[in-house]
């Protein structure tokens, strides 16, 4: 268990919102979903404390970038299904060029010239 | 524009899940529950056995209350949410401390229900609007002149000094003018009161009130009737079938609010008039504030109403008031001189003599608020009442911050605790600042409930005229707002000061703090002690000012009034409305005298114009026959006028006997002075000295300046003085004249019974309608009663002042009741000291009672000044009192004394118990 830790990294303060409305642009998912999708995506690498998850989903869904029903899981159990609404595809394109910008600009950096 | 658009779309978001907060909370539950059993299955099926996953889904999800509260946080508007924690905490501390809490509610309620009660008063008299359309666009016409009349008789108000003279009625003829020739500046329309008429419906007369408009007046100002229509411009012509209006208390009193009412007959005096329609409910014509009307007809009608009250449109008879309704583009200057030119006109006109600086200007001033005299009168007490209501507020308020201020010293460690743990001080001060607020609430509530009522019960105390005021006070959003403000201000006032002293003191004091005289501790106190000083000064004025309103009411009671008001019945009659001609009303008058004398039970029976200290009378220029006449325009005119004054009655035979005035020189009025005899008067020893200066005056003629009556008079008769029209003006010079010499009009009989006057009353009434079914008796009362309502206002000025003086006394005795008491908790460690040290008890006692009495001294001595201050305000209502009278002031300060020392007794008692050995222990 301890060592599983080590292997574990820590989220870039902002990328969480991003990764989201990544994951949402995909597919409607609950949020169970989204963190398992997350993990599973990241190889495991990127772990996040799933209970942050839903004050940045209600936080994206305040500034209407997502938007949320309920309906059924697999197992039948009432569900709050998010989906990724038209600002929040915009949104997510903008993160995504910005977030290339600063990964190449990063890159640049650490790698001997 | 689009940051702006998405702000509140945000917002928008954010109101929807804050009502909807509770289920969110579920749903998020809900949420949390099905992401920790997912994650549980998963591990499961992982491999992982059930308790270890159900545990390892849970240190997976991180801490879900913290994640919860995160959420909601950020649903809601956090000031809501704070806003809401805060009172519901205020509400659970003031529920804790319930007679603090209740002290402080009730200081306030007090003081905010009275000044909401004269605001809305003021509201109604002074700054109300007519319900009208656009009344900013109305204007109030009147006119000022030197001291030569420009007409021959007015009616109506007119006042002046002896160089200007101004009134608001003009003739008919520049009415009519000034509608055709200012037509293109301002739309001119006239009304006038009518006075008191008979209106009869169904053959049942009742005595009611008429006003004349124009035809005009409706469509000028805009009016929807009730019911039917209001009056137009055809309506008002001589020859027009006769049409009226009537309002809706008339509406609703004779014809039930009925709709049947429109097309039947309303008898006005004695012409039959068609109701045609029902004025808007909230229309009470545009005169003035105490003006209540019945019924509108048109002008052209009055010389039909009142056949004998000359011909209205003589241009020389002033009688009709006149507002107008600019039109767009005029102002108020252009209308008022083109008026003035046209008024000129019609005077120079009607009275081709009058040199032109005599001619009166007119004058134009807002009418968005009708007629304004009355309400001038009333300015005076008004300002009054607000001052001592001002007082008590300030008292309660004072009251309330001393009430927190001594539970905030008790809080001081909670307070302490929570700035350590972190609480910024802003945010403590709000919380003090709402649980000021959760009071004032409270108390603006109570206050608002009760304005209503004590507005009503203030009235009277506005107005001394004969018929009770009618103002109907009612919760509007003015007043509303005023209360609203007037709380904010007291929250300031109370809870502010003591909030941010409360959170002043530095952590580690305030933790520490056992109060053992400290800096702050002294400053604190310092601040109560001023509260409690200002109280106690506040209170002196009040109960000053309260012992010299009822000594002045004690001397009014006390006058010598020269005349017996015990036993005897007053009431009116006007059988002139009836249309009956001079001789019927004499001879109507005649029998029923006659008739109520053989009644059993009464021992004499008479009338006169007017009623005996009802603060009304005839006042006229009374001069020997050799005096030279001055001139009105002369500058010896005014000194004339006030050594030459005389107080006119006209009365009946049996006058003296029923009054119980004695004569004791020469005869009374009896019937054998009539038109047809020499005009006689019975004069009192203030007149025979001031127009004879002796006795002996029976036989000797004298004349008068007045312009009705007969100019001269032969004294008959010398008679004791009596007070006649106000308890304030004892032994007038007073001269009674034979009714039946000077015109009957309207009088008051008076019956000297040999039981119970009021019970008369019935058999007084069943005799007048024996003799003419078609007469009613009004303003029925024993003398006494009109004696007593005479000083009514005096009265309720002398209750209100010394109710509210005791209410200030009582809030700042237990104010320093407070203080002292915390003085003494704060002490008892050095009071345990010094009676370990061999203070005896008494010593004790007297330490704590000294404070209070300094406290009083200081509170007497500020509260002097202030009365003396304040004095002119107080002087117009008082009578054979000086403001400053010294045996008043004394009597305030002992009580004042008396009261400060028992509210220091207590604590006093308190603290020569204490044990010094528990005392010391608590150390």
């Amino acid at each position: 268990m301890g060592k599983k830790k080590h292997a574990r990294q820590e989220l870039l303060p902002g990328t969480l919102d991003m990764l989201i409305l990544k994951t949402l642009s995909r597919d409607v998912m609950h949020g169970y979903g989204i963190a398992e999708h997350i993990r599973q995506m990241s190889d495991e690498v990127l772990q996040v404390e799933e209970g942050s998850l839903y004050p940045a989903l209600q936080r994206l869904q305040l500034q209407g970038l997502i938007a949320s029903e309920w309906g059924h899981s697999i197992n039948n159990r009432r569900a709050r299904y998010y989906r990724l609404t038209r600002a929040g595809r915009r949104q997510l394109g903008e993160s995504e060029s910005s977030f290339a910008r600063l990964i190449d600009a990063i890159t640049r950096v650490m790698r001997p010239a | 524009m689009d940051r702006l658009g998405d702000s509140l779309r945000t917002t928008f978001r954010r109101i929807l899940l804050w009502l909807r907060r509770g289920r969110l909370d579920d749903d998020l539950r809900d949420e949390v529950g099905l992401h920790l059993e997912l994650r549980r299955q998963a591990l499961i099926d992982a491999g992982m056995d059930a308790q270890e996953a159900a545990a390892q889904a849970h240190r997976m999800f991180g801490n879900a209350t913290a994640i919860r509260e995160e959420t909601r946080e950020m649903w809601g508007f956090p000031s809501i949410d704070t806003l809401v924690q805060d009172v519901r905490y205020g509400a659970r501390l003031l529920r804790r401390s319930p007679t603090v809490t209740i002290a402080s509610i009730v200081s306030l309620a007090i003081g905010i229900g009275f000044s909401a009660g004269v605001f809305s008063l003021a509201d109604v008299i002074l700054l109300q609007y007519l319900p009208v359309q656009a009344p900013h666009e109305l204007l109030v016409f009147q006119w000022r002149s030197g001291p030569r009349y420009p007409f021959s008789s007015l009616s109506g108000t007119s006042w002046g000094d002896d160089t200007t003279q101004r009134s608001t009625s003009f003739s008919s003829e520049a009415l009519h003018r000034s509608r055709l020739q200012a037509r293109d500046v301002v739309e001119v329309f006239g009304f006038a009161g009518l006075d008191r008429v008979s209106l009869g419906v169904d053959g049942i007369a009742e005595l009611g009130e008429a006003t004349g408009v124009s035809g005009n007046y409706f469509s000028v100002l805009g009016l929807v009737p009730a019911q039917g229509r209001l009056l137009v411009e055809s309506d008002d012509r001589a020859e027009a079938p006769p049409a009226a209006v009537i309002t809706e208390s008339l509406w609703k009193r004779r014809f039930n609010s009925s709709p049947d009412a429109i097309g039947r007959t309303l008898v006005v005096n004695a012409t039959p008039f068609t109701v045609v329609g029902v004025a808007p409910p909230s229309f009470r014509g545009t005169g003035q504030v105490d003006d209540s009307t019945d019924v509108f007809v048109p002008l052209a009608y009055k010389r039909q109403i009142f056949p004998d009250r000359g011909n209205p449109a003589d241009p020389n008879d002033w009688w009709v008031l006149m507002m107008g309704r600019l039109k767009a583009g005029s102002n108020p200057e252009l209308a008022r001189a083109r008026l003035d030119a046209i008024l000129k006109q019609t005077v120079r006109a009607a009275r081709p003599d009058t040199p032109d600086p005599d001619l009166p200007s007119v004058e134009a001033l807002p009418g968005g608020r009708g007629q304004a005299q009355v309400r001038d009168h009333m300015r005076e007490p008004l300002k009054m009442m607000s001052i001592v209501v001002a007082i008590v507020l300030l008292v309660g308020c004072a009251n309330v911050a001393n009430l927190l201020l001594a539970r905030g010293r008790a809080r001081a460690r909670e307070l302490s605790v929570r700035i350590a743990l972190g609480a910024p001080r802003r945010r403590i001060v709000r919380q003090l600042l709402t649980e000021g607020m959760i009071l004032a609430a409270c108390g603006s509530g109570l206050g608002l409930l009760g304005a209503r009522w004590i507005a009503s019960a203030l009235l009277p105390a506005l107005h001394t005229g004969p018929d009770a005021l009618t103002i109907t006070t009612s919760l509007n959003l003015r007043l509303v707002a005023f209360v609203a403000a007037l709380a904010s201000v007291c929250v300031v006032f109370f809870a502010l000061v003591p909030a941010l002293r409360s959170t002043d003191a530095s952590l580690v004091q305030g933790l520490h703090e056992a109060g053992r005289g400290s800096a702050t501790g002294h400053r604190r106190r310092g601040l109560s002690a001023t509260l409690v000083i200002s109280q106690i000064t506040l209170s002196m004025v009040l109960v000053a000012t309260a012992l010299l309103l009822v000594r002045s009411v004690r001397q009014l009671q006390q006058v010598d009034l020269g005349f017996d008001p015990s036993r005897v019945l007053t009431f009116k009659l006007d059988p002139g409305l009836n249309g009956y001609k001079e001789e019927r009303v004499v001879d109507v008058y005649s029998r029923i005298l006659e008739r109520l004398r053989t009644a059993p039970g009464v021992e004499q029976a008479t009338l006169s114009n007017q009623t005996l200290v009802s603060n009304s009378a005839n006042v006229i220029v009374a001069a020997r026959t050799d005096e030279p006449v001055v001139d009105r325009a002369s500058v010896d005119r005014p000194a004339f006028t006030d050594s030459h004054l005389a107080w006119r009655l006209a009365i009946d035979s049996h006058f003296f006997e029923t009054m119980g005035i004695r004569i004791d020189r020469g005869r009374a009025v009896d019937d054998r002075d009539n038109r047809a005899s020499q005009p006689v008067a019975v004069v009192n020893y203030a007149l025979a000295r001031q127009l004879f200066n002796t006795d002996d005056v029976v036989g000797r003629r004298f004349r008068t300046e007045s312009r009705s009556g007969p100019p001269l008079y032969e004294i008959i008769g010398v008679c004791t003085d009596a007070v006649y029209s106000s308890l304030r003006e004892a032994k007038t010079p007073t001269m009674y004249v034979a009714y039946r010499q000077h015109g009957a009009g309207p009088m008051t009989l008076e019956v000297r019974t040999a039981g119970d006057p009021a019970a008369f009353a019935p058999t007084a009434r069943e005799i007048v309608r024996s003799v003419d079914p078609n007469l009613s008796m009004y303003r029925v009362r024993t003398q006494e009663q009109q004696i007593a309502a005479s000083v009514s206002r005096e009265r309720l000025f002398a209750t209100l002042a010394a109710w509210l003086g005791g209410v200030a006394l009582t809030l700042s005795a237990i104010g320093l009741y407070a203080l002292l008491a915390y003085m003494v908790a704060l002490r008892t460690g050095e009071i345990g000291i010094r009676m370990a040290l061999g203070a005896d008890r008494g010593a004790v006692r007297w330490m704590i009672v000294r404070q209070s009495l300094l406290v009083a001294v200081c509170g007497v001595v500020f509260g002097i000044a202030v009365s003396a201050a304040g004095t002119d305000l107080l002087r117009a209502l008082l009578f054979n009192v000086e403001p400053r009278d010294v045996a008043t002031l004394a009597l305030s300060a002992a009580i004042i004394f008396v009261v400060t020392a028992i509210a220091g007794y207590i604590p006093a008692q308190r603290a020569s118990r204490v044990d010094p050995i528990i005392a010391l222990r608590a150390e």
